[in-house]
């Protein structure tokens, strides 16, 4: 996904469960990787309108379609976004451990 | 009172990025007011070198909401360097597409960045002016523009490929044809959006009453308007021939080749913004300023060819004598687009030829240039380019949509400015109704800067009373 659009809210309403992947500059090293459950939805105003954090499309799935699944969120730590930049070592470590937690999970992905 | 420089930045709930800069004299009165475009892409230069088989694909990434509209008018420039007449089922299916692509476009420009204004009021709080804002007021209202723009996006999706950025549009036609079961699925679908597109319609025709000020004074003034038109003079998105309309409802040219378009449009530069502007040469600048887009195709159309759409357009057309020109109806425009963009999806879905097989035509290089043109949801879009023997891009020029609107949105801007915002108090939804009539545009500002190469700078240095001390430009 390019990015989370309003337009998801009806299929995540849909789910049994949500998991969302993402990168973020680090508190810590690059390649750990951060698991959270989103507990609840987080609504609030968003003042990008075509785009969505994980919390408000849950939040907009609650709201218009009357469910939100259960959610977790996995954040990459990362330092380089620089167009066409190799991965480094770490956040390919860390991507490599990622889908094998989640082929364990789910073997189809 | 000392003169004042009021800084819109950036400017909310559209494609891009850019800033509105409001120059008021000692009484507080609006002087001039300008739409700065600030962000730069650059495709035209980077472009260069590469195989012209590359460019539907290349072009595509300058826009994640448009980028059908870039690879149908430059699969098109590239028809035209090979020398083909495609197929009829690949014209067929691009036609599908572009039509998804209108549907969502404007789903996402009508419902997630104007109906905030619109449901909740130019002057509510801003913290809640956004779809949030109006799906925890009018949910079922959000409801139906998200589920447009999802049917929309799953169409391209199901043609395509993927919804952004998708590689099946290619020269000589596209890569696969499309399968009884997706086309299976679209029809099904397609009752239920139909239904959503009138009742939005209904909605927003009893909201105009509420709107009133606003109609006479976003960007309500005589220009010439500009589309493509089918042979018969009808809605036309894909082919036909560029025509152009005088404010009054007289046709000022037509039946104008769109590789022909350097003779009747030329563009400016300007020091403030990264955005050129278009005009129609034979009127010169900035007599020939036009508009684009759902108000400029419904005025120069002679027809529609789908039976609602076609009703709505009537009621439309009985707006004004002439040309309907307030650019707040651009957002009425795009609702009877809609609708229209169904009702001509069904008919080709329903054509027998619809899964033909036969879905590209091959060659190489046999022309040294191209020009494709084809109506984008903001307006019409060209691209040219020319190439080496090799078939490597050695120049193009595009032309984008919002290019063509910038003359109009910069005196519309303007005219906003003068009517709402007053030295002596200042209000947010003064303010809002300035960046209003750039969202009535739908610009999209990450498609239109790509200039030639060059980047024009002016820096203009003010004094603490807003005197103006000093320029110095470049470029």
């Amino acid at each position: 996904m390019h990015q989370l659009t309003p337009d998801l809210a009806e299929p995540v309403s849909r789910a049994d469960e949500v998991v969302f992947i993402d990168a973020a500059v680090p508190q810590t090293p690059p390649g750990p990787v951060l698991r959270r459950r989103l507990l609840a939805p987080e609504g609030g105003a968003q003042p990008f309108t075509h785009q969505c954090t994980p919390g408000s499309l849950l939040s907009l799935a609650q709201t218009l379609y009357g469910r939100a699944p259960r959610a977790i969120l996995y954040t990459i730590a990362a330092t380089q976004f620089d167009t066409g930049a190799p991965l480094s070592a770490g956040v390919e470590a860390a991507i490599g451990q990622l889908c094998l937690t989640l082929r364990a999970k789910d073997p189809i992905l | 009172m000392p003169r004042q420089t009021i800084t819109i930045d950036p400017v909310t709930r559209i494609e891009g990025h850019s800033r509105i800069s409001l120059h008021l004299d000692r009484q507080g009165h609006v002087e001039e007011a300008y739409f700065h475009v600030n962000q730069f892409r650059g495709f035209e230069k980077f472009c260069e070198g590469r195989p012209f088989s590359e460019m539907p694909a290349l072009m595509a990434r300058i826009c994640g909401i448009c980028p059908v509209s870039h690879l149908i008018a430059s699969a098109k420039a590239c028809d035209a360097i090979l020398a083909v007449r495609i197929p009829e089922n690949a014209a067929r299916l691009r036609k599908v597409l572009n039509l998804a692509q209108i549907v969502q476009s404007h789903a996402l420009s009508f419902f997630y960045l104007s109906s905030p204004d619109l449901t909740l009021g130019l002057d509510s709080d801003p913290a809640a002016r956004n779809l949030f804002g109006v799906l925890a007021a009018h949910p079922g209202l959000a409801r139906d523009g998200i589920r447009l723009r999802q049917f929309g996006q799953q169409v391209i999706e199901r043609l395509a490929g993927k919804r952004i950025h998708p590689a099946w549009v290619v020269p000589g036609g596209v890569s696969e044809p499309l399968t009884a079961e997706h086309r299976d699925r679209i029809l099904t679908e397609l009752p239920e959006v139909l239904t959503i597109a009138g009742r939005t319609l209904d909605w927003f025709k009893g909201e105009i009453e509420r709107f009133r000020e606003e109609i006479r004074t976003f960007a309500n003034f005589p220009t010439l308007f500009m589309s493509l038109v089918g042979a018969s003079g009808e809605l036309e998105h894909y082919g036909g021939k560029l025509r152009f309309l005088d404010a009054g409802g007289k046709i000022a040219s037509d039946g104008i080749d769109a590789a022909d378009y350097a003779a009747h449009i030329a563009e400016i530069a300007h020091p403030w913004t990264y955005l050129k502007t278009s005009f129609y040469k034979p009127l010169g600048y900035p007599e020939g300023i036009y508009r684009v887009g759902p108000l400029a195709r419904l005025n120069v159309i002679d027809s529609v060819g789908t039976p609602r759409a076609a009703q709505e357009w009537a009621e439309f057309r009985e707006l004004e004598r002439g040309a309907v020109l307030s650019s707040f109806y651009y957002h009425y425009a795009r609702l009877i687009e809609i609708l229209y963009a169904l009702e001509r999806m069904q008919e080709l879905l329903n054509e027998s030829e619809v899964l033909d097989g036969h879905v590209r035509a091959r060659a190489s290089a046999n022309n040294g240039e191209g020009i494709g043109a084809a109506e984008a949801p903001r307006g019409t879009l060209i691209h040219h380019y020319k190439v080496d023997g090799d078939g490597l891009i050695t120049w193009a020029n595009l032309i984008i949509a919002t290019g063509h609107n910038n003359g109009a949105m910069n005196r519309g801007v303007l005219q906003v400015a003068r009517h709402f915002v007053h030295g002596n108090k200042l209000s947010e939804g003064m303010l809002n109704r300035v960046e209003a009539v750039i969202r009535a545009f739908d610009p999209c500002l990450s498609c239109s800067t790509h200039a030639d190469g060059r980047m024009a700078l002016e820096i203009a240095l003010h004094g603490a009373d807003g005197e103006l001390l000093d320029t110095l430009c470049t470029g």
